[in-house]
């Protein structure tokens, strides 16, 4: 896409600044730089003359484009110190989601709290995860192992106190 | 009920969205995005002894921004670049270095489209001035720098500067002779500091005062650690920077300037 007007900016944005949002939480662990993420990942794809097979060709240069644009809010964030206000920096943050499970995925490392959500919320295969992190297969089923494996004992230490409050209408987790 | 960790994933990550006026302030901001604002950030850092490579650096790694830092003949520099890439091909990055005559009457060399394992991605102009001690501009020139990734993410940055090299006043990492260019490697520490009000730490203060390869700024929400690898070297008049925050090997590096002094 070379060429943007409203419509056309409007489709790209209402497909995917969730998800952007969503990749740059779990990579970045805050909401402050999403929308910065998005318009990096939006002028780089209105800026170049891509051709993509199909939609889902598209997304996957959208996952692997926001990744490495939070790879470059990691590099270049530590030299930043905004002095001069304008209007963006007085713009709130999306709120971040609230959840007892969160924390836990939270505190894995980025390459295992990336792997699982784009392994259980956007329903990627470990190959394709393995392509867009530009990682081998068996690295990406590492992160995926390792972290349920340390998801499961908290997991199931929540589970057992789970257990103990059904007695009292309390709901169980499975893993 | 049970409830899976997968639908509690999905539920909790569905929550999590711009609201509609998000999204319209975005689409209004893209349909500007021919003219980019020159965003001007300042970097604050220990003025008094940042390479210049890393400051100029600095700014570019940004992909806009002003910073300051101190040099041996001028008080002082700033650097600054657009708020995107001016350039997003390797032929309209020769096409302006070509154009690009800098001080004494240097003509640029092309810039390679790839270095390394690393890919061209984009380009600037970096704006570069010398103040003196009233902040009167004595000079100033156009530097070129370029960014290339390679396909894990990881960045190197290519400046090419025909300004007036800098004395370097401290002992390199290490120093080798490529084709007769004298190539100069150092690997810098950076302490990001929250909070510039308070005393340093004794052991930090000491440690500035006689580690050449560490440098404390200020700016971070938490007190980190980051590292900073960079190379340099004279060719034909025109001063070669090749820098990263990626952990790059040093022989990488090296490699890299081998190929842009033998090609």
């Amino acid at each position: 896409m070379s060429y943007l007007n409203r419509d056309n900016a409007d489709c790209l944005v209402n497909k995917y600044a969730d998800m952007i949002l969503r990749i740059s939480y779990m990579y970045l662990k805050h909401t402050q730089n999403a929308e910065d993420i998005c318009q990096d990942v939006f002028m780089k794809l209105a800026t170049h003359d891509f051709h993509f097979d199909d939609t889902a060709h598209e997304k996957a240069w959208i996952i692997r484009t926001t990744i490495n644009a939070c790879k470059d809010h990691l590099r270049t964030d530590f030299w930043r110190r905004v002095t001069v206000l304008d209007e963006a920096c007085d713009v709130p943050a999306p709120a971040e989601p609230e959840s007892d499970l969160l924390p836990y995925i939270m505190e894995l490392p980025k390459n295992y709290r990336i792997s699982i959500y784009l392994y259980y919320y956007e329903n990627y295969r470990v190959k394709e995860i393995a392509s867009m992190l530009g990682k081998n297969e068996n690295t990406v089923s590492a992160y995926l192992t390792r972290g349920r494996k340390r998801l499961k004992s908290v997991l199931e230490s929540r589970s057992d106190q789970q257990a103990m409050n059904a007695e009292t209408g309390g709901t169980h987790y499975a893993n | 009920m049970r409830i899976k960790f997968e639908d509690e994933f999905k539920n909790t990550m569905d929550t999590l969205r711009f609201s509609p006026e998000d999204k319209h302030r975005m689409t209004n901001n893209l349909l500007q995005f021919e003219n980019p604002k020159k965003q001007r950030k300042d970097i604050r850092m220990n003025k008094s002894t940042l390479p210049k490579a890393a400051a100029i650096a600095a700014a570019c790694m940004l992909l806009t921004g002003v910073t300051v830092y101190a040099a041996s003949k001028i008080v002082n520099y700033t650097a600054s670049s657009n708020g995107s890439y001016d350039y997003s091909s390797i032929g309209e990055m020769n096409e302006t270095a070509s154009a690009t005559i800098g001080k004494q009457n240097i003509e640029f060399p092309d810039f390679p489209e790839v270095l390394g394992d690393y890919t061209f991605d984009g380009g600037n102009t970096v704006y570069v001035s010398g103040k003196d001690n009233a902040n009167n501009t004595v000079d100033n020139w156009e530097d070129l720098n370029a960014v290339y990734k390679a396909s894990d993410g990881s960045a190197v940055n290519l400046l090419m500067s025909a300004g007036v090299p800098d004395e370097e006043y401290r002992a390199h990492t290490e120093i080798r002779t490529i084709g007769g260019v004298t190539v100069a490697y150092d690997y810098d520490e950076y302490l990001i500091l929250p909070d510039e009000e308070e005393p340093l730490p004794p052991k930090v203060q000491e440690r500035m005062d006689t580690d050449d390869h560490f440098f404390v700024s200020y700016g971070s929400s938490e007190a980190k650690t980051k590292y900073f690898s960079s190379l340099s070297f004279v060719k034909d008049g025109i001063s070669y920077y090749i820098s990263s925050m990626d952990e790059i090997p040093a022989e990488d590096l090296f490699a890299m300037a081998e190929d842009l002094i033998c090609k």
